[in-house]
């Protein structure tokens, strides 16, 4: 081989001392591509004997969120002791629960304008309204621990009726609402049978799972509730500090813990899970990207100032990034964005 | 052989198993505590305590009011509106009254209603502690600037040396006191109340004179075992308390009333210490019927 790569060049060297001017151009442009071509072997050899994996060159997940955490803007004040937030999915208006002062649910513009209230009940003592949600069609939906039911309204704020507790039962106290592109799911705190109902978008009882107790599986005062687009749903254990996750079927698929009280929850777009820690203080997020979730950030601490929390209850995201939270004992929700 | 160790075995289990069941009722606070626990955690800091008690928040009700308040998404027992909510309807009183509301019969007809407190067992505010202190004959308008706050008459993490009735310290922080008075629990929690007979003196569960001496840890000069002249420069005569019949709580509510004070004479009477009284409504001394109602409970052919 190497007489033949000797032979070669003497060749080439005989013609380039015998050969016509063209020849001699054709000659050089070969030597140049060869040389080229050894060249990105040894870049590409070099690359492959080097390289490091994507993981250590690019920042992680929570290292991206990190980076991108969401903004203090504005409080919307005039309510008293809200512990339920909801928004449309436009953003366009926000339904807040109070449990204190008169005890309705306030309808606000996307300014903090208030637009209209909803009362649950005729009087004040028999109302106590605390989880709300609004769905795709502008119903919404609040929870009320006093009437134990689940009332709804039109996006007027018209009564349309409550929700029926699942057949056979005439007592029960759901608290959590979610709502999916086909199912309503409810977290209820019924004495002695703490669980997860789930209903179809008519109202109609479908299932209902787990028990009430300290066990994986089990729940003790579950308050929030989401669901994503695959049908996992996501349930704050509130009084085990813990966070459960469900397959549709209601198979537990894992458990999240390190809250203080675990409470109301929000899921945005952007595949992010928000969950308030009333006694933590503060608003935990997870990335939905990787299951079980990866943990990305959390933000907010104990106070009266700015972006600060005092017992917050619930939260809600909308689709233009920002995200309302019931900040519980500062009596006002906090408007934050991305 | 073998009989003696299954005995030994029966008896390991047992003595294992006591300290168990001597916590197991004794507060609804047990939660997961074991040589790692992450329980602690939830409420308390250990070098960052915002109060005296290393809780994580300043103020100690509204910790509280998290589970116990209105909404009471953590619990059945909502003391900041005075109701069970674990029942049917619109909810039952709580026996102690609320913090806020109370549902009380403050007309002693059987039919409670929701009302607006009128007098409270102030929590996070400075107040007096009438009757605080030992029988004098030399007047001593009781304990003032005292704080009290819901750990104050509670152990949320239960009481050492048996379980207790509302997990209630046998002996109150800054009561002064100098012996223990548990009261002891009952198996079967009654949380509400009775409007079918005389409301709140419908705790045949609760020894009344336990009960009373229990409340007699900070109001000392309330307990009277006799009608006799005590000897105290202001509560020199007194209802009879230690006994079963008229304990503190046949009259009063621990948390707060509803009941009103409109009557000329209710509305006027003055504090232990002479000082007159701040209005009518608010004068109601934690009582449970409106005006001196409570009275016509027992004597009810004056």
């Amino acid at each position: 081989m190497w007489r033949r790569i000797r032979d070669g060049a003497k060749a080439l060297l005989h013609l380039w001392a015998t050969g016509t001017p063209h020849q001699r151009r054709l000659i050089l442009l070969l030597a140049l591509l060869g040389v080229g071509l050894a060249g990105v072997a040894g870049l590409w050899g070099y690359y492959l004997t080097t390289r490091k994996p994507l993981s250590a060159v690019l920042p992680s997940a929570p290292a991206v969120a990190e980076a991108f955490k969401p903004r203090y803007l504005f409080s919307i004040y005039g309510v008293d002791r809200p512990v339920g937030v909801a928004v449309s999915p436009d953003g366009e208006r926000i339904y807040v629960a109070e449990s204190g002062g008169e005890r309705k649910v306030h309808v606000f513009d996307r300014k903090g304008e208030r637009l209209f209230t909803m009362a649950t009940a005729e009087t004040l003592a028999e109302r106590t309204p605390v989880y709300v949600e609004v769905d795709g069609q502008g119903r919404i939906f609040v929870s009320d621990r006093r009437q134990h039911t689940v009332f709804l309204f039109d996006p007027e704020g018209n009564p349309l009726g409550q929700m029926a507790p699942p057949p056979g039962e005439t007592f029960w106290a759901p608290l959590g609402i979610a709502l999916g592109p086909e199912r309503i799911y409810l977290t209820d705190i019924t004495r002695g049978m703490h669980r997860v109902l789930v209903y179809t978008q008519d109202g109609q009882f479908v299932q209902a799972f787990g028990t009430e107790g300290k066990d994986p599986g089990q729940f003790w005062y579950p308050n929030g509730i989401e669901v994503d687009p695959e049908g996992r749903i996501y349930v704050t254990d509130s009084n085990n500090g813990r966070l459960q996750v469900f397959d549709a079927s209601g198979e537990l698929l894992y458990r999240l813990g390190g809250f203080n009280l675990p409470r109301g929850t929000a899921m945005d777009d952007q595949q992010r899970l928000y969950v308030v820690d009333a006694v933590g203080q503060r608003v935990v997020v997870y990335g939905l990207f990787a299951q079980p979730m990866e943990l990305l950030f959390d933000f907010g601490d104990l106070g009266l100032g700015d972006g600060q929390f005092n017992y917050p209850n619930d939260i809600a995201a909308d689709t233009t990034g920002r995200l309302y939270i019931a900040d519980r004992e500062n009596n006002r929700i906090q408007v934050w964005a991305y | 052989m073998r009989r003696w160790h299954m005995l030994i075995f029966l008896l390991l289990g047992v003595v294992l198993v006591l300290p168990t069941t001597a916590v197991a009722d004794n507060g609804p606070h047990q939660g997961d505590f074991n040589p790692t626990t992450d329980a602690c955690a939830g409420c308390h800091r250990a070098h960052r305590g915002q109060t005296d008690s290393l809780l994580v928040e300043s103020s100690q009700s509204a910790l509280c009011y998290s589970c116990h308040g209105t909404g009471a998404s953590g619990a059945d027992t909502n003391v900041q509106d005075g109701v069970w909510e674990g029942a049917q309807g619109t909810g039952q009183g709580l026996r102690g009254g609320g913090f806020d509301f109370a549902v009380m019969d403050p007309e002693a007809d059987g039919n409670p209603v929701s009302g607006s407190t009128t007098s409270v067992h102030d929590i996070e505010v400075a107040g007096t502690v009438w009757g605080h202190g030992s029988v004098s004959s030399t007047a001593n308008p009781g304990k003032a600037d005292v704080v009290l706050q819901c750990g104050s008459c509670h152990n949320p993490h239960g009481i050492t040396g048996g379980d207790a009735y509302r997990i209630l310290r046998p002996k109150p922080k800054d009561s002064d006191a100098a012996q223990e008075v548990l009261v002891p629990d009952d198996q079967t929690k009654i949380y509400t109340i009775s409007y079918t007979n005389n409301n709140y003196r419908d705790h045949t569960y609760l020894d009344g004179k336990n009960i009373s001496q229990w409340c007699a840890q900070c109001h000392t000069r309330y307990l009277a075992g006799d009608t006799q002249d005590t000897g105290d420069a202001i509560f020199k005569h007194g209802h009879v308390t230690d006994d079963n019949s008229r304990k503190c709580m046949a009259c009063h509510v621990a948390h707060g009333t509803s009941a009103v004070m409109d009557g000329a004479y209710s509305s006027a009477v003055e504090w232990p210490d002479g000082s007159p009284p701040q209005s009518g409504t608010q004068n109601s001394r934690l009582l449970s019927v409106n005006n001196r109602g409570v009275c016509y409970q027992c004597h009810e052919s004056p």
